[in-house]
């Protein structure tokens, strides 16, 4: 056969230059360890959205002109009786103060009860009277606490500054993302620990110190991305003792391993060459890269070891074992980073340096793992107690491939289809619970019982304030000034009205709702004037003392920002909430006006939900087309692809109940597991089957055909299926929620993809596969 | 026989994986409405059985079951309503921006606009019924309307000189009618609204409302919780104690006589001997109230405010 024939021109070559080949990759290795000290960390925020998507555009484009409320909130909780004590506002003087000189911060935005900016009103018989909510005397005795009590409660900040049960006071600041003096970028990472370092220093006597804010935020992210790297020293551990268990042989052990190793420091080192980085999310492909190595290493030791057991010598067990296994391995590679390809479907640019990182990661094993582990072996040969061990080793686990060859056999095969059959229509009906977006409360990134959801809980349960918004651009044309047009304002008052009536929906702040308050405020704070005036001139009266660092206007009052804070971020509710957004604005055209989705955390999450709902479809498609037409390719035979895909597509759908069950998310994390776990799992099938085909060549019978394949590639693939899933499982742990659940899921994948391998695959053998009708005849050469 | 069974089983995933990965919709979630907890609530009356509120943005609710439920009345404006006034249990005026006045002629449920001016930028802060035909509405910069068909047409009148805002209009058991506004203004009228005389300052701030007690004489409130009773017809003034914690907007009466009056941060005051005195009431929230009305229970009232209403209950015990 063709393909053969190039197989052994290959297997000829690379072992007649073995030495050369070997110099060459070593000196490969070398430059790209090199390379790979050159990689930086990059999480870009930009990276993880899909930037192309209609509201993303909107987000890009207003995203100067409204900021990010980059702002910091540290909140001091009192645990018994209130605010009122002097020890209380000693702590809230001293964190004010050490907030003032964090890094990056811009100091006149410091609000606490103790900064100037914090002034009471109150409107008397002859106009209004005011002052510092703290009086500038202020020495904590009773009476000036009670003074403090009374001017709280005039100053309007209760909710905001003083939390609603006046158990707890806020301390805000705004952080500038570059300085302007020196035009230095902001190191996140340092004002999360600085301001860590204020916990530390003023939680104690009944008072708990919650922090939260974009800068805590990168800071925690960091730090969870970083033990990550624990988290591979504890694959590699885990793995090289099964290694060693499973071979039984210190040098095959290292051997595999190092093996396994070399692509992941050929990928780390061409990273930076290509111009890419690292991030939270495609920090995960190295263990990716390095379970499939040591996957593949396992197949070739194993594939060896059989033949030096049965009496060849290193060189030529070496030269054999490649070209049994070139086909299949390469074959099953070409799957693995086709199923990473299908990914790049997902237009979020996080995602999709996943998707090539990963491919090119497989790409570069075909060369590390068929070509220099082959030599490698070459070199080596076993001792006579090892081969001894070895051949032992072959046979000791028999007696569970004798017992599993059964499952070719028609009758249990019928038990196997009956029982997969109710298997996936359970995982059918629960599969249907699965919702689209995160599940958790807080910042999706981190677990919801970590510290820094834990404080946001804190603090949206005891202040009025929200976590979860979504903005709508207001933007006129030819209107010289919406802000003071009484039509636009009012469409615009109308809408906050609307939306603050949307189920789910917790709150709405726009410019119009804040004018109306502006205008009672001046028609002496009676709420019968909270409306907006058609004179354009008192309408600018209501409107000026409303700062464009509010985040609702810009400088000249053409685009306007109305936040509609959400009750949670769930999916479904965001969802609804922008469907009565669109619903208001389908109802209300006009020339002047144009409200335009969507910015604000729940506009990124909407967007991001409606690009993976709408790739899911077509990335299974291409998923399951790829892979199939791959198999048909290699199998010249639609039935030998049905066994291989079925229990792949069965597989899939369980993937998607348990997460259902786990309450997991459909997101840009989760939605490529059914990619990797799929174009992962299809080896198993791809490695046995193509065993499988070779023996029924022969003539022999199915299971006999099956007790020979699992003989000779069960045990490297059950040994794969352990190792990949602890690689992968390692990272259930890990402190970031995104890499948690794909490693659940993923290892879920590898285990499950590997029991329908070996179960489902031969039953529906037994169904769907023909004897061939000439035994023996064309058997392919090797 | 093998082969189909094969087959079927590759039909039967195929369908499942199918139907697995169709588009997955949750429960459907509540339609938008437009509900009495989100809406800034200005003014509230009884028209017999019925509760009637109405405020912000033209949105009136109605409730037939004392509040248990609240149904959105379409009122066919969006101007804000300040006032509502009922003659009986069918009558009906609500007053508010753009000068708009709508009448009701089956107790709250069904309005007709009947007046507008928004040109004029003048808002109409309060409404009163003197009988049955003869109804007077006031308002911002000395706006002064009378109707004598019961509300079906109206005509502007300049009572007193100056441009005052008439913020409240009350017609006492006597039949005296009375405005206050703006500044300490006081106004009366003892022919039903034909002339109307100045009354000497009895304090320098605004009043947001008049209450005309069951149990006679007259309460006025307003800024800074200033509380003021009068016992011949306005000619002389008390302070009242209790006041004094922040400005009251709107007030009501139990049907036994009690005295609840509501205002800014959660300002909820009562009073069970006739406007005698008054004590806070713990209302929990520092929610802005704005109106009272009464509640067929000795004693309760419901308040009315920013996106709420409670029913609250004068402390018992006290000298009726």
């Amino acid at each position: 056969m063709k393909t053969n024939s190039v197989v052994t021109a290959i297997g000829q070559i690379l072992f007649g230059w073995r030495r050369s080949f070997l110099a060459l990759f070593v000196l490969i290795s070398l430059a790209l360890t090199w390379s790979a000290t050159q990689l930086r960390v990059d999480a870009g925020f930009q990276k993880m959205i899909p930037l192309k998507h209609e509201y993303m555009q909107t987000f890009t484009e207003y995203q100067k002109t409204f900021g990010g409320a980059n702002r910091v909130l540290l909140a001091l909780r009192i645990d018994e009786g209130d605010i009122y004590t002097p020890a209380f506002f000693a702590t809230l003087k001293a964190v004010t103060d050490e907030v003032f000189f964090l890094p990056g911060v811009e100091r006149a935005s410091v609000t606490s009860l103790f900064t100037p900016n914090v002034r009471f009103i109150e409107v008397v018989e002859d106009g209004f009277a005011g002052g510092n909510v703290i009086p500038a005397d202020f020495a904590g005795t009773p009476e000036d606490l009670e003074e403090v009590r009374a001017n709280v409660l005039k100053s309007g900040r209760v909710g905001r500054l003083v939390s609603n049960d006046f158990k707890g006071a806020l301390v805000s600041a705004e952080l500038l993302e570059v300085d302007p003096s020196t035009g230095a970028r902001l190191d996140y990472a340092a004002v999360a620990g600085k301001l860590e370092e204020i916990r530390s220093r003023h939680q104690k006597d009944g008072v708990t110190v919650h922090i939260i804010g974009f800068a805590k935020a990168v800071g925690d992210i960091t730090e969870g991305a970083r033990a990550v790297l624990i988290f591979f020293v504890v694959a590699f551990a885990i793995t090289a003792v099964l290694l060693y268990l499973y071979s039984g042989s210190a040098k095959l052990t290292a051997v595999a391993l190092v093996c396994a190793m070399i692509p992941v420091v050929w990928l780390l080192g061409l990273l930076p060459l290509l111009g890419f980085g690292i991030d939270p999310m495609s920090i995960l492909v190295p263990f990716l890269i390095f379970s499939i190595g040591v996957s593949h290493a396992v197949q070739m030791t194993n594939a060896w070891q059989l033949e030096v057991v049965g009496g060849a010598d290193g060189l030529t067990a070496a030269h054999k074992s490649f070209l049994k296994l070139f086909m299949p391995g390469a074959m099953a590679l070409l799957a693995n980073a086709l199923g990473f390809m299908v990914i790049l479907y997902i237009e979020i640019d996080m995602v999709r340096e996943l998707a090539i990182t990963a491919s090119l990661g497989v790409a570069l094993m075909i060369v590390t793992n068929k070509m220099l582990l082959t030599i490698l072996l070459s070199w080596m040969d076993l001792s006579p107690a090892e081969r001894l061990r070895s051949a032992g080793r072959k046979h000791s686990g028999d007696w569970l491939w004798v017992w599993l060859k059964r499952a070719a056999a028609p009758k249990p095969a019928l038990a196997i289809l009956v029982a997969a059959a109710v298997l996936l229509a359970i995982g059918t009906w629960q599969s249907r619970d699965l919702r689209t977006g995160d599940l958790g409360k807080g910042i999706p990134e981190l677990h919801d019982d970590s510290r820094y959801n834990k404080d946001t809980a804190a603090i949206v349960d005891s202040f009025s304030i929200g976590v979860d918004v979504l903005s709508v651009i207001a933007q006129s044309r030819n209107v010289n000034g919406a802000c003071t047009d009484f039509t636009i304002m009012d469409t615009l008052d109308r809408f906050e009205s609307t939306m603050r009536n949307v189920h789910g929906v917790q709150g709405v702040l726009s410019l119009p709702g804040m004018a109306k308050t502006v205008n009672a405020g001046w028609n002496e704070g009676n709420p019968r004037w909270r409306v907006l005036s058609r004179d354009p001139s008192i309408l600018a009266q209501s409107v000026t003392p409303i700062d464009t660092g509010s985040g609702l206007l810009d400088t000249d009052c053409n685009a306007m920002q109305i936040m509609i804070f959400t009750r949670d971020h769930q999916g479904t509710t965001i969802a609804h909430v922008v469907e009565e957004v669109k619903k208001f604005i389908a109802a209300n055209p006009s020339e002047n006006l144009e409200l335009k989705l969507a910015s604000g955390n729940v506009g990124v999450m909407v967007a991001t939900n409606e690009a993976v709902d709408a790739a899911e479809v077509t990335m299974l498609l291409l998923l399951f087309g790829s892979i199939g037409l791959l198999c048909l390719i290699e199998f010249r035979s639609w039935r030998a692809t049905l066994c291989i895909i079925l229990p792949l597509a069965i597989v899939a759908v369980l993937c998607n109940a348990l997460m259902a069950i786990l309450g997991i998310g459909l997101k840009v994390s989760t939605l490529p597991v059914i990619a990797l776990g799929v174009g992962v799992g299809v080896d198993y099938g791809i490695y046995l089957y193509e065993r499988m085909a070779h023996e029924l060549h022969k003539g022999v019978s199915l299971p006999a055909a099956f007790l020979e394949a699992l003989r000779q590639r069960g045990t490297a693939i059950g040994f794969t299926a352990a190792t990949m899933a602890i690689g992968v499982g390692t990272w259930a742990f890990s402190a970031l929620k995104f890499q948690a659940d794909m490693g659940i899921l993923l290892a879920f994948m590898f285990v499950v993809n590997m029991a329908g391998a070996i179960l489902l695959l031969p039953a529906l053998a037994a169904f769907l596969i023909k004897r061939p009708a000439h035994p023996a005849g064309k058997a392919a050469g090797h | 026989m093998n082969k189909s069974i094969g087959l079927i089983f590759a039909v039967f995933v195929a369908l499942s994986v199918g139907y697995a990965f169709s588009a997955r919709k949750g429960p459907p979630l509540p339609a938008t409405e437009i509900s009495l907890n989100n809406a800034l609530l200005l003014d509230a009356q009884r028209a017999g059985a019925r509760l009637v509120a109405v405020g912000e943005r033209g949105y009136i609710f109605a409730s037939d079951d004392e509040g248990s439920s609240w149904q959105l009345v379409a009122s066919g404006v969006s101007a804000t309503l300040t006032g509502v006034a009922f003659a009986d249990e069918r009558l009906g005026i609500a007053v508010g921006h753009d000068a708009t006045i709508l009448r009701s002629e089956d107790g709250g449920r069904s309005w007709q606009q009947v007046f507008s001016a928004p040109d004029q930028l003048r808002p109409l802060l309060d409404v009163a019924f003197i009988d049955a035909a003869r109804v007077v509405a006031v308002g911002a910069y000395g706006a002064y309307f009378e109707s004598f068909d019961g509300g079906r047409t109206w005509a502007e009148r300049q009572i007193v000189d100056g441009d005052r805002h008439y913020n409240a209009v009350a017609r006492l058991a006597d039949g005296t009618l009375m405005i206050a506004g703006e500044a300490g203004t006081l106004l009366r009228s003892a022919d039903q609204g034909g002339n109307w005389e100045t009354l000497p300052p009895a304090y320098a701030g605004s009043y947001f409302g008049i209450l005309p007690l069951v149990r006679g004489g007259v309460l006025v409130y307003g800024m800074r919780g200033t509380l003021l009773r009068s016992d011949d017809r306005g000619d002389s003034w008390q302070t009242v104690p209790g006041g004094g914690a922040g400005s009251l907007f709107g007030g009501g009466q139990t049907v036994d006589g009690g005295i609840v009056l509501v205002g800014q941060n959660g300002l909820v005051l009562g009073s069970r001997d006739g406007a005698a005195s008054f004590v806070r009431l713990p209302v929990a929230g520092s929610r802005l109230w704005t109106a009272a009305a009464a509640l067929p229970v000795a004693g309760e009232a419901m308040i009315f405010g920013e996106g709420a209403f409670e029913r609250v209950k004068l402390a018992s015990g006290e000298k009726q």
